[in-house]
């Protein structure tokens, strides 16, 4: 009898993400490394694409998340949100910096260097460099509700990298390749199969980044202010932001 | 008072600790922009853009095109090809071998100084690929 309902229904529902993350991994990994065929000029290294692809889109998507958590600190919101900022920002740093070393390995083999001074890998590196920031700010020393609020500005303002990375390879004349998927085209110029591995692998990736969002957020936020406030984080909380106030 | 004293105190650290970061990651992003921009928005030139102005003898610049079927031979300086962008050609020789990745009717980027005769002499070879990924066209 020692677990409360409450306890009961979050034991519950983490295995069940986790699970999902776990098993669209393995499927991803088949997909990638067996079902899709190997690239007719690039080979068998084309398949670090499987990885590099969904760790920059994850990258984007933890950042987005970083910015309406911290426009949701701004307005005042639950704490929660700051730390869904935070882990946010922690994800998207973790998968840019995935991205980066992955796509060194990646361009090694495919374009003969490790890192040169194209606009995506500069525009890349200072995307990393802005959300190291970002955390730092976080580290900073200070009244909380205040250090929250200075990240959240910063949360806000750089996302505006974010668009700068993608739109890099359209913008300026790069290195890398322009967007297979990610721009307006009737049909992507990538085979079916590799297409399906790339998918699979954006899933999994996905579901492993929200479960490591849910771990994460509870690990920030240890303690509920109340049970029934559970899920109340959809409204304005208005108790617990009274610290600041000395 | 005192209280008021060590509080200000303790935020002008806190300040100092601010800017301090502040100071460090914009440091860095410049220098980032500032060693990547020369060659970075314009990552390479094109045959075109040096035929219609060339560039002084002796400075390093990258050129990017298509390298034309049938053009990649060995030569007693290295590997000679030619790479089009469709409008303008240009011979290269390069004294480094290209990336396994090299492929006649792609793209790449050829690092060097332009010699005399309109030959470029690169040292360096970076494959472009396009942003199709395809399989062999006879699988095994």
């Amino acid at each position: 009898m020692g677990l409360s309902p409450e306890k009961h229904r979050h034991r519950s529902i983490r295995p069940g993400l986790g699970t999902l993350a776990l098993v669209a991994m393995a499927v991803a990994l088949a997909l990638g490394l067996v079902v899709a065929p190997a690239e007719a000029i690039q080979g068998q290294a084309q398949r670090l694409m499987y990885v590099h692809v969904p760790a920059a889109w994850t990258a984007f998507a933890a950042f987005a998340l970083v910015l309406v958590a911290s426009v949701a600190v701004l307005m005042r919101r639950h704490p929660r949100w700051d730390a869904r900022a935070q882990a946010a920002a922690e994800l998207g740093v973790g998968m840019t910096a995935l991205a980066i070393v992955e796509g060194s390995l990646w361009g090694h083999t495919a374009w003969g260097v490790w890192w040169t001074w194209d606009a995506r890998l500069v525009t890349t590196a200072v995307l990393l460099l802005l959300y190291l920031g970002y955390l730092g700010v976080r580290g900073l020393p200070g009244d909380r509700v205040h250090v929250s609020r200075r990240a959240a500005v910063v949360g806000v303002v750089g996302f505006v990298q974010v668009p700068v990375v993608h739109f890099s390879v359209l913008w300026w004349r790069t290195l890398h390749q322009p967007p297979t998927l990610l721009q307006p085209t009737a049909s992507p110029p990538i085979s079916p199969l590799m297409l399906t591995a790339l998918l699979a692998a954006v899933v999994a990736f996905m579901l492993g980044g929200a479960w490591f969002l849910r771990r994460r957020v509870a690990q920030l936020v240890p303690v509920e202010p109340s049970p029934s406030a559970d899920h109340a984080d959809t409204g304005p909380v208005p108790v617990v932001v009274t610290r600041g106030a000395s | 008072m005192h209280m008021s004293a060590k509080r200000s105190g303790w935020h002008r650290s806190a300040r100092a600790r601010g800017a301090a970061v502040a100071i460090v990651v914009l440091v860095g992003v410049t220098v980032l922009a500032v060693s990547g921009f020369e060659g970075t928005l314009t990552y390479y030139r094109t045959p075109s853009e040096v035929a219609q102005s060339p560039p002084p003898t002796g400075e390093r610049l990258r050129i990017g095109g298509m390298v034309v079927a049938g053009s990649v031979r060995d030569d007693d300086q290295g590997v000679r090809f030619v790479v089009t962008d469709g409008a303008a050609d240009l011979t290269v020789v390069s004294s480094s071998s290209p990336p396994q990745t090299f492929r006649t009717g792609q793209g790449a980027v050829v690092e060097g100084t332009m010699g005399s005769e309109g030959v470029f002499l690169a040292d360096r070879i970076i494959v472009r690929h396009s942003n199709e990924y395809q399989p062999p066209e006879r699988p095994q």
